[in-house]
Parts: structure tokens; sequence; C-alpha cells
């Protein structure tokens, strides 16, 4: 996926910034949807689309797994020290932060998430 | 993903990572890191050379700096880039471990005695 990515920001024109909003997103979906939609050992599918318009840059995966949705997703308040951190829920915080858009939907049985990047 | 050892004192090694700290890169350092931050009091992290940081290796440095720090040592960040550093603050981890920028002051601390 890192190389499809690299070549996509080429041919797209993306800043160093979009580029990495985008590869950072992605895999913190990916990891998301992989570790919380799919059950270990069955077969999944998982599509993605990037496309551009005038004003931003979006990405769409779309999954055949269990219902997910990180947008609705309560994120735990970030800790006050080392000890009581907890390991996980950063994903989702990196992605709110990182992409200016999220919209999920759930239909015909996919997950359907949209990332969107303004363009820089 | 690369990881360099260097040895800085008794009991405190200077790590020098290289390439993406992501799911693919945290996979292929997670061992050797876990166990250095299990066998010294002193860790500083190198991190000029890590171009991309998500999620799976912030785990790989938390899970660290909590093993380090339970034994009441010292775990330190080193020179992240700027794409590097936004991704510690918007997940609260430059507040729960100190990054430095100034190599001689970052030495000095993770050297001090507990």
């Amino acid at each position: 996926m890192l190389a499809w990515i690299e070549d996509l920001a080429a041919r797209l024109d993306l800043t160093a910034d979009t580029t990495y909003a985008l590869q950072l997103c992605l895999e913190e979906a990916v990891t998301n949807i992989v570790t919380h939609a799919f059950d270990a050992g069955s077969a999944h599918d998982l599509d993605l689309a990037v496309w551009r318009d005038a004003v931003a840059l979006h990405a769409e995966l779309s999954d055949d797994g269990r219902p997910f949705d990180p947008v609705a997703h309560e994120l735990a308040a970030t800790a006050k020290d080392l000890a009581s951190a907890q390991i996980g829920g950063l994903g989702i915080r990196l992605m709110r932060s990182f992409a200016q858009q999220i919209v999920y939907s759930r239909t015909g049985g996919r997950n359907r998430l949209t990332l969107s990047f303004a363009r820089r | 993903m690369k990881m360099a050892v260097e040895p800085v004192a008794a009991g405190v090694v200077k790590v020098i990572l290289d390439g993406r700290l992501d799911i693919s890169g945290a996979g292929t350092i997670d061992l050797q890191f876990s166990a250095i931050a299990a066998s010294h009091r002193g860790v500083l992290v190198d991190m000029s050379d890590v171009s991309f940081l998500a999620s799976m290796g912030i785990r790989t440095l938390l899970l660290a700096a909590k093993a380090v720090q339970r034994r009441g040592g010292a775990f330190i960040l080193l020179h992240p880039s700027p794409e590097v550093s936004r991704v510690l603050e918007v997940t609260g981890v430059s507040d729960l471990m100190p990054i430095c920028r100034d190599n001689d002051a970052a030495l000095a601390a993770v050297s001090a005695p507990a």
C-alpha cells in the first residue's frame, strides 16, 4: 500500500504534508478495520479508492466486516502520566487530527469510511 | 526500519532508529526494543531518522517507556522531525515522556542517577 500511495502522491502532485496525512490516516483506518471489524482467520475484502476534486483529496475505504464506526467511537481522555497511559485508541485520535473530515456510513452490509484532506 | 544500539554509560544506551515506525517497522523492532527497555535504567531514543510514526510505533515507544519508568529509569526521545512531533503531540505522548532536541542535554538527563 505504501508504494501505491507514494506513486499516487507523485501523480496527484500532493504536498509532503498531505501525503503524510493520507499515509497516516490510511494506516490507522486499515489497522482499525482489521482489528475491530474482521474476524481472525476468515476471509474479508477491503476496497480503497482515492480521488481529488477542486477543494480536497478524498480516500474511501469499504469493507464487509462487522459494523465499526470510528467517527462515533468515544475517545478516552489523554493520560496524565506514563504509568496510567493506556495502550491503544490513538489511531482514531490521529485520524481526527490529520483528516479534515471523516464520514462513516453502513450500507448493504458494508462499512464505508471517507476521509477528506484539504489541498494545500 | 533499522535499529542501532550504542552504549552510553553503565546501564544506559542510545537507540538510533532509522526508517518508518509504522505497523511493519514496529513489528521489526518490537522484540529487541522491549528487551533493551527491560534491561537498562536509561534509554535515549534518537528519532532524527524516523520519517513516519503511526499508532503501532507509539505503542512500541509507550510500552518501553513504561517498563523503564516502572524501575525508576529515564526514557527520553531525541530530535523527532516536525511531522513526527505533531503525531507525538496529537496523541498526548509529548506530555508523557521528555522530548529533547539537544544531544548533550539528553545524554546528561538519561545518564543521571535515579
